[in-house]
């Protein structure tokens, strides 16, 4: 206990009393897979960070930074909580340099900000980043998590847009890396190994990303089909065509219907392949009429074309769709899968076959041009009863995508689950190499202890 | 462990015919295409990743450096074997292993040169985008170790943004694969931190990479100007306007000489800048983004805009860029590449600092570059074997990076740290940054046995 | 030659290289060695090292710098066009002083320097070709005086395997009415194989005897089938007679309307650039216009053609010095004719032609290899 009232006391001449949480009833509700934090801080800027992190380091307490906790979920049960830290007030944008086509900001505000701002800027411009959580999302999150959506297809994702990083280290050190330029070879990239690291790594405080101008036309064409053979062919057509969607994504029918797209999609669509484009009106005008003739092809039903306030709504729906399931308070698993893109088809399917067996209701959204899946599985309230089928159901899941050359990660699951699983998939030898630096940057083991692959 | 001992150990691994250890094949392996010269004690060629891990296995027992090794093009001297020991040349595992068109990737052996796989590519409508300008010869293993940039890494990013997986020896001779064909595999992203990372981090002995369709259709422009900085803040214009070109590329008064002389691009001999615009993608609309940027040429004081109307036409105009840097060596013997890169907005101020760098030596510099990355390429004109010169070239190319690193920039944007940056480091870095550098490498190499000496200075802690 | 003369005549050539490494693409026997000692950029290395004494001549840079086909491709490549190749053959000069080079040139040394010949027969045999040709006039094609002179060079004439080249050549020259005449025995080697042997000086009597010879029957062309013969020809004689080579006099012969195709059988050729004919005498067309003007061939061009052609692995003596080398660079060459799906490859060197077919022959591969002048010949009498 006296340790808790000195880590408080040394938190409050950090970040003032007014930036810190230690209430113990506030702090429940920031339980942490059943993890109650002993403080929470708000530190204002990067020195802050880096005192509150010195701090830690030379007493070996666990920190667990954080945004605005859209993604805290994830991740295996931390073995031990001590100081949560919020980004909250690490809220500015530092540098917004549009004609260089480069913004950088600290990591406590939401992408939704920045891009207001950015889209305000001379001609417009945006971020080619969108992950889920529109609202709420922090670039910070956004980055440690390697959070991406369904854009990514033509934009790529953190690991393509980030150039330049400002991190504090486990042992409290500042750390920069890359810079403002868009080509960078100085030193180790270590935007990319923070990129994705889930706060096992340190604290990201600000980061530089790659900017676009706002496309002049965005369009989502929506073809329906009845089967997924026939989705599956016509998605692979246009991926080896010289088409340019920026997004192909192909939902089931439970995924459409909790969707609940802005248009009234007919009873006998099964899968929905939406592919968002985004560029100069005449090539939209002909990718659609080409998305029209090469869907026929593969008997698609009618396509439905969505302008301005409906292709937007779509899209944030589609990405925001775990949001809203946490809204309703559904219970939910969530899975994410990768594999080879040509096996999408085929992977769906088998994923679709192995669901129904276990009578479990399951929504999927396929990431069509990337080879990832996304897997909602709503178990009902007798999640308990089903525990041992659960286990073997992911065992299934991920030896499927193994198969096919990639992965499976549980990012939504009750934590006595992910007690019982191996939430981020099967271990590669490379493991071994990722424990290695985890151990030089973190010796001490306190950022996110136990929550990272093979229990970083 | 004496000379004779490591031969015949590493023969057994490789067969006798691939250990080079003559006086002469010594003095061959101790340069690449940077100032920096090196001794290795031996040459090993390796046929296969077995092979690689067992050199570095015997390697890592006996505490002898490795340096990896492909064309030896690198222009840092990021390939000169700084501490002696053993180089590793590629040049046998150099087979294209797979072109899987459905899964939009291509797995190669490191001493694959980027257009040989390129060409095969062709066959299919499919590319690999990064072209640097050695593609002809740069291998993937270099590519990878450098994180290799070029012309269209404007528009399509640079090595990193292509490379996928990677088959790796580590340091104790282990072999692990990073990533893969699927994207995103759980954990922290080694890939991204091997690329780039020059050889001091892992070996690579497999490459997955992107391939993509070819782009629909292509339209190539040169602006003509008679000021450098009109044609600096055209590049800027064309940005802040939005618009990112496939490629934007400058070319100096003294380059376009150099060019015209040797190649005969059709760059006009009085002009002070050329900028060789090239926009790719859907044929639709591209006609009327052609437009736009000819208009921001105008607005910028270009006296004239040409298109290519022909692939000939086009060819001729590539030909003079990516013939230019051999065609300034007709000037004087001998070059330095400084490879600083700057935010694009700074580089009208950044060009006239440089030329002035010039003046104060002394030497001639010619510009040919990537305008629309900001990564500068002056090039240094002298004498290697004039001392003195040798001397003010080392300076001058330093104080060039300096101006870079001033103006919010960086010093190498695509061409590695190596030998040469190493001091210039503190330009760009404090010892904070450098030490968890180091922390990164000894994960990786904790007896610094792979490429010692290279990348990161040495910090007081 | 000694270090000095090798300094003051490359040391600024050399000094250009910059080591980019871009020679490594295009060197053809880089890519069979996969060596840098192989590489032109290595042996530019390894010149400057020893002008600068930081080296001494080693039998390693012996098999370096006599593993060269002299094919220029890398120079053609190089940005500054480092004349790799002067300072190889200069290196090998320096290196004969030295008495470091490859035993098997004493050989042709001797050879010439007994019987003026690289096969060490009297060099009276040089018409031997003759032996399995019908028609042969009595005077076996030697006059006193003439307009041309056909200078058959030492493989066509004592090579059985090229007997071929002569026997098509001067039926061709007697069905266009040229005036031509043979040196016969008073013809001697050109030179070239002393050059590539790094034993210049010794190709002086040489020079003058040919010289003399050809002022003597007052020609004014004299045509080489052998693109070598042609190259050294043109780059260290002096005579009045016009030099030409084959392809380049047959055009001729066309475009005077004295050659006159019948019809041919139609077929898709390819046409390989010999190196001292294409890119190191600048001949690119005249072949290929001879061919296009033959009734049924389509021709198709190598990937690498004209200026960019690889070489066959025949060049600079390698054969004679490293022959498997020279099969490692010929295979290469055969690929790259078997993707352009021709069913015959035609060339205008039988030193090409010999490696080519060689290789082809000793490994089971089917490919018609075939010097223009037999191409031409068939297209005259079908």
């Amino acid at each position: 206990m006296i340790r808790t009232e000195k880590l408080i006391s040394k938190m409050k001449e950090i970040v003032g009393e007014a930036h810190l949480i230690r209430d113990s009833d506030r702090l429940k509700t920031l339980r942490i897979d059943g993890k109650r934090p002993k403080v929470l801080v708000y530190p204002g800027d990067t020195e802050e960070v880096s005192r509150i992190v010195a701090y830690a380091f030379d007493h070996t307490l666990a920190i667990i930074p954080m945004g605005n906790g859209t993604k805290i979920e994830v991740g295996n049960p931390p073995e031990k909580v001590d100081i949560l830290l919020s980004t909250q007030r690490l809220n500015r944008i530092t540098d917004c340099d549009c004609d260089n086509l480069t913004l950088t900001a600290e990591s406590g505000i939401t992408l939704k900000e920045v891009q207001k701002r950015l889209a305000q800027e001379g001609r417009g411009y945006f971020i080619p980043l969108d992950p889920p959580f529109t609202e709420k999302a922090t670039l910070g999150g956004i980055i440690a998590t390697n959070s991406s959506g369904p854009r990514r297809y033509m934009y790529g994702t953190a690991r393509d847009l980030v150039i330049g990083m400002k991190a504090v280290f486990p042992n409290g050190d500042i750390v920069v890396s890359g810079g403002k330029t868009v080509k960078n070879v100085s030193g180790y990239d270590l935007s990319k190994l923070l990129i994705g690291s889930y706060g096992t790594l340190g604290v990201i405080c600000e980061m530089t990303f790659k900017l676009l101008p706002i496309p002049e036309k965005e369009v989502t064409v929506l073809i329906p089909f009845i089967r997924l053979e026939d989705g599956d062919a016509f998605v692979q057509e246009i991926i080896d065509s010289q088409l340019l969607p920026s997004s192909i994504d192909t939902l089931n029918r439970p995924a459409m219907e909790r969707l609940k797209p802005p248009v009234s999609l007919t009873e006998e669509t099964r899968y929905l392949v939406a592919i968002g484009l985004d560029g100069v009106m005449e090539g939209i005008e002909r990718e659609i009429s080409e998305l029209r003739e090469r869907g026929k092809k593969y008997q698609s039903l009618d396509p439905l074309i969505l302008y301005s306030q409906e292709h937007q709504s779509f899209w944030s729906a589609l990405r925001d769709f775990s949001e809203t399931l946490k809204r309703q308070r559904i219970l939910f698993l969530s899975f994410k899968s990768n594999f080879l893109i040509s096996k999408g088809g085929e992977v769906m399917k088998r994923y679709e076959k192995i669901m129904s067996q276990t009578g479990i209701e399951s929504a999927l959204i396929w990431r069509s041009g990337n080879g990832i899946l996304y897997s909602y599985l709503f178990p009902g309230r007798s999640l308990k009863s089903k525990m041992e089928s659960m286990i073997e159901l992911i065992r299934q899941l991920t030896s499927e995508a193994i198969k096919n050359e990639g992965n499976m990660m549980v990012e939504s699951a009750p934590t006595i689950l992910k007690k019982k699983i191996s939430v981020w998939g099967e271990m590669r030898p490379e493991y071994q190499v990722m424990r290695r630096l985890k151990e030089e940057i973190d010796p001490r083991g306190i950022f996110s202890p136990g929550r990272f692959i093979g229990g970083i | 462990m004496n000379r004779d001992q490591m031969i015949e150990e590493l023969s057994k691994i490789v067969g006798k015919e691939n250990v080079l250890f003559s006086e002469t094949d010594l003095l061959l392996y101790g340069y690449d295409a940077s100032l920096f010269k090196a001794k290795p004690d031996c040459i090993v060629l390796p046929n296969s990743t077995e092979e690689v891990s067992q050199i570095v296995k015997f390697a890592h027992r006996e505490k002898i450096p490795i340096v990896a090794r492909g064309s030896g093009t690198n222009l840092s001297g990021g390939t000169i074997p700084a501490r002696g020991g053993i180089v590793i040349h590629f040049s046998r595992m150099n087979r294209v292993l797979e072109i899987d068109i459905k899964n939009q990737r291509a797995v190669v052996e490191p001493g694959v040169f980027t257009l040989t796989l390129k060409n095969q590519l062709a066959r299919y409508g499919y590319v690999y985008q990064p072209d640097p300008a050695s593609e002809r010869v740069s291998t993937f293993g270099g590519n990878f170790g450098e994180n290799s940039g070029g012309p269209h890494c404007l528009k399509y990013g640079v090595t990193t943004n292509h490379v996928l997986g990677a088959e790796i020896v580590l340091p104790d001779g282990e072999i692990i694969w990073v990533g893969g064909k699927a994207l995103d595999h759980p954990g922290y992203d080694l890939t991204g931190l091997l690329v780039g990372s020059e050889g001091t981090l892992g070996i690579a002995t497999k490459l997955v990479l992107r391939i993509v369709p070819k782009p629909e259709a292509v339209k190539t422009m040169l602006a003509i100007y008679n000021s450098l900085e009109d044609a600096g803040r055209t590049v800027s214009a064309i940005i802040a306007e939005g618009i990112v070109p496939a490629t934007l590329e400058m070319l100096d008064r003294l380059t376009i000489k150099a060019v015209e002389e040797s190649i005969h691009a059709g760059f006009p001999l009085d002009a002070e800048a050329v900028l060789l615009i090239e926009i790719d993608g859907l044929k639709d609309g591209m006609e009327r983004l052609a437009e736009r940027i000819i208009e921001i040429c105008k607005e910028n004081r270009a006296r004239e805009v040409k298109a290519a109307r022909t692939e000939e036409e086009r060819a001729q105009l590539w030909a003079g860029r990516k013939g230019a840097f051999g065609a300034v060596a007709r000037l004087r013997p001998n070059y330095l590449v400084c490879d600083g890169t700057v935010p694009r907005t700074k580089l009208p101020e950044v060009l006239t600092r440089v030329m002035e760098v010039g003046k104060k030596y002394n030497l001639p510099i010619a510009n040919v570059f990537h305008a629309g990355d900001g990564n500068l390429h002056p090039l240094i004109l002298f004498d290697e074997r004039n001392e003195e010169e040798l001397k003010k070239v080392h300076l001058a190319g330093s104080e060039i990076l300096k101006i870079c690193a001033e103006a919010g920039g960086t010093i190498s944007g695509e061409h590695g740290i190596g030998t040469e940056k190493k001091k210039e480091m503190f330009f760009v870095f404090t010892p904070k940054d450098i030490s968890a550098m180091r922390k990164v490498k000894r994960a990786f190499d904790p007896e610094d046995l792979f490429n010692p000496g290279k990348v990161l200075p040495e910090v007081q802690t | 030659m000694k270090k000095e003369e090798l300094k003051a005549q490359l040391y600024d050539e050399i000094a250009k290289c910059n080591r980019c490494g871009f020679c490594l693409a295009v060197c053809p026997v880089y890519a069979a060695v996969g060596k840098e000692w192989a590489t032109p950029r290595g042996k530019n290395a390894l010149i400057r090292a020893i002008i600068e004494g930081k080296i001494d001549w080693t039998p390693e840079i012996e098999e370096s710098l006599y593993r060269c086909t002299g094919c220029r491709l890398c120079t053609q490549t190089c940005f500054p066009a480092v004349e790799t190749n002067q300072g190889v053959l200069a290196g090998r000069e320096c290196l004969v002083e030295k008495r470091l080079y490859p035993q098997v040139i004493d050989r042709v040394v001797e050879a010439i320097e007994n019987n003026f010949n690289i096969s060490n027969e009297p060099n009276i045999n040089r018409t031997m070709w003759m032996e399995t040709m019908e028609g042969v006039p009595e005077n076996r094609f030697q006059k006193e005086k003439a307009e041309v002179i056909y200078f058959t060079g030492c493989v066509a004439s004592f090579y059985p395997m090229a007997h071929k080249i002569p026997q098509n050549l001067v039926r061709i020259f007697h069905r266009a009415h040229v005036d031509f005449t043979l040196l016969g025995g008073e013809e001697w080697c050109c030179g070239f194989p002393l050059i590539q042997a790094g034993m210049k000086e010794k190709m002086k009597t040489l020079k003058e005897h040919n010289e003399k010879m050809v002022q003597k029957v007052g020609a004014k062309t004299i045509v080489f089938a052998c693109p070598s013969c042609y190259h050294t020809w043109r780059e260290m004689y002096q005579t009045d007679a016009e030099p030409l080579h084959s392809t380049q006099f047959i055009e001729r012969l066309i475009a005077e309307g004295k050659i006159i195709f019948q019809d041919g059988r139609e077929r898709i050729v390819t046409y390989h650039d010999p190196c001292d004919l294409g890119r190191n005498s600048k001949v690119f067309d005249p072949p290929r216009n001879i061919l296009k003007k033959i009734p049924g061939v389509k021709l198709v061009e190598l990937e690498n053609n004209r200026q960019l052609s690889m070489c066959c692995g025949g060049g600079g003596d390698l054969e004679m010095i490293d022959p498997d080398l020279s099969s490692a660079i010929a295979k290469r060459k055969i690929e790259e004719i078997q993707k352009t799906g021709a069913e015959e490859v035609v060339t205008a060197c039988q030193q090409c032609i010999r490696t080519i077919s060689g290789y082809a022959r000793k490994n089971k591969i089917k490919l018609k290899v075939r010097d223009i002048t037999e191409v031409v010949l068939e297209a005259m009498s079908a």
